[in-house]
């Protein structure tokens, strides 16, 4: 018998898998690298390092899209899909300026302090890394994919051993970008194995 | 099985949707009852049948009504795209409620 739940649970299941490919992963790894990469190298400019990422996300959208197709096959979500995904997407995108936003606010008022920034300096090389976890977790949700939660979980792990060792808060970043980057690498050659572009 | 139920049963799978009933379409529509259209790959990746078996059923499904088929071209790719009818969403609800049926008064 193929009851609500069970449909619902082959959407989900379809819709899940629709993300196995592996490319957001690197794309978020490789953004997360370069973050922490900037951070390390020239920290007076590791805020503008956002900005290549954000410029980037359409064209690999469009091009993961265009890739997918040629080896997954073409398909339109039903509309409540279509509708949560959109809801997700503009979430993150409002979580992701808020969340800068108050990084920048919080390095300016830790600048500008009077009182004492003690507990601010201490969790300084963590605060970036596990702010890009809260964005991985968004993404968890709008993706159904739980990889992702391991990913903010990394992020959190690195930031802590980062403030542990008083580290540059680029370090914690570059460290879970690798690991992210490998594992969306691998998944990528495993699904392009299993997937070669076949005619519709 | 009391004798009753069990003569409800047998009536209830006599009436059943053969279109649908059959495992390979059961599975055709399921997939395309969960989305507002796909193609031939994604079909295919999905249920695992081959191109000939996806071919043969869907043409069965779009003879029924239940199914309808567009040929289209992406650049110079053709591209075989399945969407469910209204009818066919019926047909496939009303299977459903009547499969949920005989399995309720089965022991």
């Amino acid at each position: 018998m193929t009851t609500d739940h069970d449909l619902r649970n082959l959407e989900r299941a379809a819709y899940s898998s629709s993300y196995s490919d592996g490319i957001i992963d690197l794309y978020l790894g490789l953004s997360i690298v370069w973050l922490g990469t900037a951070w390390i190298w020239r920290p007076d400019l590791a805020g503008l390092a956002g900005i290549l990422p954000a410029v980037l996300v359409v064209p690999v959208l469009m091009g993961r899209q265009t890739f997918l197709e040629r080896r997954t096959g073409y398909v339109k979500w039903a509309e409540p899909r279509r509708k949560t995904e959109h809801r997700s997407l503009l979430g993150a995108a409002i979580l992701g300026i808020l969340l800068f936003a108050l990084a920048i606010g919080a390095f300016l008022v830790v600048r500008r302090a009077s009182f004492d920034t003690g507990i601010f300096e201490a969790i300084a090389p963590a605060l970036m890394a596990w702010l890009l976890a809260l964005m991985t977790l968004v993404l968890a949700v709008v993706m159904t994919a739980r990889r992702m939660i391991a990913y903010a979980a990394v992020l959190v792990v690195t930031g802590i051993v980062g403030a542990a060792f008083d580290a540059n808060p680029g370090w914690p970043m570059l460290v879970s970008g690798l690991v992210i980057v490998a594992v969306g690498g691998s998944m990528l050659v495993s699904f392009l194995r299993v997937n070669p572009t076949v005619e519709s | 099985m009391t004798a009753t139920s069990e003569e409800d049963a047998s009536a209830g799978v006599a009436h059943l949707d053969r279109i649908i009933h059959e495992p390979a379409r059961l599975v055709l529509i399921s997939n395309l009852a969960i989305v507002d259209e796909a193609d031939f790959v994604f079909l295919s990746n999905r249920t695992g049948l081959t191109a000939g078996n996806i071919s043969s059923h869907m043409a069965k499904l779009e003879r029924t009504g239940y199914v309808h088929v567009a040929k289209s071209f992406v650049g110079r790719r053709p591209r075989t795209t399945y969407r469910i009818t209204t009818s066919g969403r019926a047909a496939f609800d009303r299977y459903r409620k009547h499969v949920g049926g005989i399995l309720d008064i089965s022991p």
